[in-house]
Parts: structure tokens; C-alpha cells; sequence
């Protein structure tokens, strides 16, 4: 098959379950054959996951709508003056008018039509999940581009195993928890059982939830691929949704510890959430040894360009002792 | 309506659906409001980039990483750009796809600009969505090692080949979509994604945890 011959139409419109029967047997049977087409599309439901829209991106984009009105460019042509209750209504107005809209054009539409649109703004996942509806969030700039924080996000806690270690050496396996809820229903769950459940939850958005799920897998089953496989997660959930970088730190920590465990080829997001959370807490010398050990092991990562960024600053600030193996290259 | 035959079509295969097929639906919803706009009508400039901007925020986005602090700067420069450009305008796509594009050359240049002048923030790190259809931890985990890939890839190939992975790859245009919103020949497209797409697939065969994820995939 030569490379002009790629449907790669076929493909953007199967992202969108637009395909007739023909078509979808047509890109089945290129795909058999065309690699950098199996990949494209992969990485194409990748990004259709990941870009779904935010319940908050109205407020958001009102916001950048009105710092537009405001900017040279836009007050070439719309008034520079301070908006006035009119102005604000007309604002309102057109929101409202652009949100009709699209709710008519989707209700209106084919169901065809409908999941192109939905698809086309991310509106597919838009549903929010029961704790963050509702919420409004503070207008800071930096949390106006995080994703939503839900209720459950920032009551998300997880009971502390043990106190962190001055100098984050890798600690010991700590004991199983006695304090973790056991009833007699989720002592009869098996260990994959567990794993699905919490994966729903946090699906759901379910962060706290979740979370517990994990830790409770972790403690029942702390060998299991699954129990390794969520201390990944739970220390990147940790470390970016709650932002409490010492339980996550812990997370990386135990996952790393067995050496010979089976985490799925997770390993380098384990070492790049540890030296992450480190320098979150501010300890630039064991930092800079997390980031070194990630370069070390992985020199061809997808984080190996921002630890050498990192380690750059490092020795900038000090922190470098000289004799670092990896210099930093950017 | 401007060149209402093309602004049907173009919306036409926006939806999927061959040109003229039902000409109920064959109007770019935005192209009456666009002319309003650029002839400096507030209210239609309101309109359009309430309509508008949650595509081109979905855009800006997917180049920098859902967690970067440079999105809201992004897509403000990205908004007035589509309101300076509708001037120059001629309905050649869809409103909703022009904007789209200035919104992913503006992030695609921001990266750029970032890593040249070393500004680029460890915080730009892939975040994991929390309402995802991802079956597992693990599929999250690489489903983000991949995203995070292919904006890297982004740095490096030349700009027209990253803004075609882009709008096709991420923001799921057709090769048509591409070609009407950057006024290119569609053969041009098909030949900048073909380098591209193989691009992005020695890179993903270089990494043996996402090559075996590939491999297992149905």
C-alpha cells in the first residue's frame, strides 16, 4: 500500500463514529497493513480522551473573551471603555445566544451530526461528575487552567504511613494498616475486583474515592501487579491534583522499592514523579540525584530533556556538586 | 452568505457528509455572524468568539499540555489573531476550523519561543484526565507518555508538517479541513502527514513500553 493511499479522512471521521459499514471494513483492512496509521489513530483517541471539555471552560473563555474586548486589537473596533451594565448584558446575551445555539444545532441534528459537533467543542464527556458540579472555582490564572477541582479532589487525603525521612532515602515497606475500613463485602473482593472498582471511581471523578480503593489494594494485595501499578497513579493524582507532594513522594517511593516487580514499564513516570515531588518539598539534593537516576536509566525518555532542564537549574541555583555524570544539554 | 456554495460544503464535511447531500444543514453557522464581525460589529464579535473560543481552548490545549500556565495567554493571543485575521477572511473553511488553525500555529509557536528561551516550565507535564474512557492506570499512564511524545515531536519537525500532525492527529480534522483552512492543495497535506505520521511511529517504536502497548491493541 503506498503511503498516498492512506485514508487518513477515514480516520479523522472514525474518531467521531461517522463511518458507514463500507468505510469502517475499508480502514479495518488498512490499518491491518498500515502501522503509522494504527498509531495515528491511537494517538488520536488519546487526545480525544484527554481534551474533553471542562465544566469551567465557560467561565473561562468569558474571561479571554473580555480581555480580548479589552486588548488593542479588540478595542480597535469594540469600545475601550469600562464595561458597563449594557455592555455586560450584551455579554451575556451572546453567551447565551452561542449556548443556544449549539444546543439547538446538537438537539436539532442527526445523531451523526450531533457527535461531530459534541466531538468537535469536547462536549462528549462533558457531563461532569456529581461532586464537581456546580463549582466555582476561584479566577486566579493559575487555577483557571487546571482542570476542575472538585469537592472530592480537595478533601483528598490518604492516611500517612509513616512520617517522611529527612533525607528521602527509599523507606521501608510499612506495615499493613489496621485502620482501613474491612467489612465483610470487600473481603470477599479479589484483587482484579478492587483494581476495576477503583479505576471506575476515578473515572467518575471519584478522586478521594479512588484513592482509598487504591491504598486498600495496596494493603490487601501488596504484591499484586495491580497494588504497583496504583502507586504510580495515586502519586501522580496526588502530586498534581491535591498537590500534596510528601503522600505522593511516598507513593513513588514504594513503588520503585521492588526492584524486581512487575509495574508495566512504568518505572521512568515512577522516577519522574519522585524527583517531581521532591522538588515540590524543596530538597534540591536529593531532587537533583532523582533526576540524575532518571537519566541515567532512561536516557532516551520523553522526561530525559526536562530532568537535564532541571538539573541545569539546579546547578545554577548551587545545588550541583560538580561532579554530576549528566551534564545538563539544554 | 460569501462563496455559500463553498461555506456549505466546507460544513458539510465537517459533519461527515458528502457535499449537497442535505442542503438543510449545508450553512457554516458562523459565516453570516463572521461578516458582522469583521466589519467591527461588537456584538458579532462577541458572539463569535463565545462560539468559537472553547474549540480554539480545546486547540491550545492539546499543543501545550493541559496543565501549562501559558494557555490563558495563548488563547487570548490566539482570539485577537482570529479577530485581526477576519478581515482577510473569504469563507475559504469554516469559521470553527480557521480559528482552530490560528490557535495551533499561536501554541505551536509559544512552544517553540518557551524551549528556545529555556522558559519552558517542568509544570507543563502531561496531567492524567480524571474522567477518561481509559480502561486502566496503565492505559493512562501511556495514553499521557503519548500525548506528551507526539508535542515533542512537535518541537522538532518543521512547522507545516507539526501543524498538520496537529489539527489531524489531535483535533481530528480530514485531510480536506486541513487543506481548506491553510488554503493548501490536499495532496500537500497527504504528504506532510504521511512524513509525519511515520515520524511519530519510530518514535513510538523506540519506546518498548508504548511498542508493546501497540502490539496488544486489537
Amino acid at each position: 500500500m503506498t503511503a498516498l493511499a492512506c485514508p487518513d479522512s477515514l480516520i479523522a471521521r472514525s474518531r467521531t463514529g461517522q463511518l458507514s459499514s463500507v468505510e469502517r471494513s475499508q480502514l479495518h483492512l488498512h490499518l491491518q497493513r498500515c502501522e503509522a496509521c494504527r498509531v495515528s489513530l491511537l494517538v488520536g483517541r488519546d487526545f480525544d480522551a484527554a481534551l474533553a471539555a471542562q465544566s469551567d471552560d465557560t467561565l473561562f473563555v468569558s474571561q479571554v473573551v473580555r480581555a480580548v474586548r479589552s486588548s488593542s486589537a479588540g478595542g480597535a473596533q469594540l469600545s475601550r471603555a469600562r464595561p458597563s451594565r449594557s455592555r455586560r448584558r450584551v455579554l451575556m446575551y451572546g453567551l447565551a445566544a452561542a449556548l443556544l445555539t449549539s444546543s439547538f444545532v446538537v438537539g436539532a441534528a442527526s445523531p451523526a451530526l450531533r457527535r461531530t459537533i459534541g466531538v468537535f467543542f469536547g462536549l462528549q464527556s462533558i457531563s461532569a461528575p456529581p461532586a464537581s458540579r456546580g463549582v466555582v472555582r476561584s479566577v486566579s490564572k493559575a487555577a483557571k487552567v487546571k482542570p476542575l477541582a472538585s469537592k472530592a479532589e480537595s478533601t483528598l487525603s490518604v492516611p500517612r504511613e509513616s512520617a517522611p525521612s529527612e533525607t528521602h532515602a527509599l523507606p521501608q515497606r510499612a506495615e499493613v494498616s489496621t485502620t482501613t475500613e474491612s467489612t465483610p463485602a470487600r473481603d470477599a473482593l479479589s484483587v482484579k475486583t478492587l483494581f476495576a472498582q477503583a479505576n471506575a471511581r476515578r473515572r467518575s471523578g471519584d478522586l478521594a474515592g479512588a484513592t482509598k480503593l487504591y491504598q486498600e489494594l495496596q494493603q490487601r494485595y501488596p504484591q499484586s501487579r495491580e497494588a504497583e501499578v496504583s502507586r504510580v497513579t495515586v502519586g501522580r493524582l496526588l502530586l498534581e491534583r491535591s498537590g500534596d507532594a510528601n503522600l505522593a513522594l511516598q507513593q513513588f517511593d514504594r513503588a520503585l522499592r521492588n526492584a524486581g516487580a512487575d509495574r508495566a514499564g512504568l518505572d521512568e513516570e515512577a522516577l519522574f514523579g519522585r524527583a517531581s515531588a521532591l522538588m515540590r518539598l524543596g530538597h534540591p539534593q536529593d531532587e537533583r540525584r532523582a533526576w540524575e537516576q532518571l537519566i541515567q536509566q532512561y536516557p532516551d525518555s520523553i522526561y530525559a530533556a526536562r530532568a537535564r532542564t532541571r538539573l541545569a537549574e539546579l546547578v545554577t541555583a548551587g545545588h550541583g556538586d560538580g561532579l554530576g555524570i549528566f551534564p545538563a544539554q539544554q | 452568505l460569501r462563496d455559500g456554495i463553498l461555506v456549505r460544503n466546507m460544513a458539510l464535511r465537517l459533519v461527515g457528509m458528502p457535499a449537497q447531500q442535505d442542503p438543510a444543514s449545508a450553512v457554516d453557522p458562523l459565516a453570516a455572524i463572521s461578516i458582522a464581525a469583521a466589519q467591527g460589529d461588537p456584538q458579532a464579535i462577541d458572539t463569535l468568539l463565545l462560539s468559537v473560543t472553547p474549540a480554539m481552548l480545546r486547540a491550545v490545549r492539546g499543543v501545550l499540555g493541559g496543565g501549562h500556565r501559558e494557555i490563558e495567554d495563548v488563547l487570548q493571543e490566539s482570539a485577537i489573531g482570529l479577530v485581526t485575521a477576519l478581515k482577510t477572511f473569504r469563507g475559504e473553511s469554516t469559521v470553527l476550523h480557521f480559528g482552530c488553525r490560528i490557535a495551533v500555529l499561536s501554541a505551536l509557536a509559544a512552544r517553540r519561543r518557551l524551549r528556545e528561551s529555556g522558559k519552558e516550565s517542568l509544570d507543563a507535564r502531561e496531567e492524567l484526565p480524571l474522567i477518561s474512557s481509559e480502561g486502566s492506570p496503565v492505559e493512562l499512564v501511556l495514553a499521557a507518555r503519548r500525548r506528551a511524545l507526539l508535542r515533542e515531536l512537535c518541537d522538532s519537525l518543521p512547522i507545516a508538517q507539526s501543524e498538520a500532525l496537529v489539527l489531524h492527529c489531535m483535533l481530528g480534522f480530514t485531510v480536506e479541513e486541513i487543506a481548506d483552512a491553510g488554503q493548501i492543495p490536499p495532496n500537500t497535506v497527504r504528504s506532510r502527514l504521511r512524513v509525519a505520521k511515520e515520524t511519530l511511529r519510530a518514535r513510538i517504536d523506540a519506546e518498548p513500553t508504548l511498542r508493546e502497548a501497540l502490539e496488544s491493541r486489537p
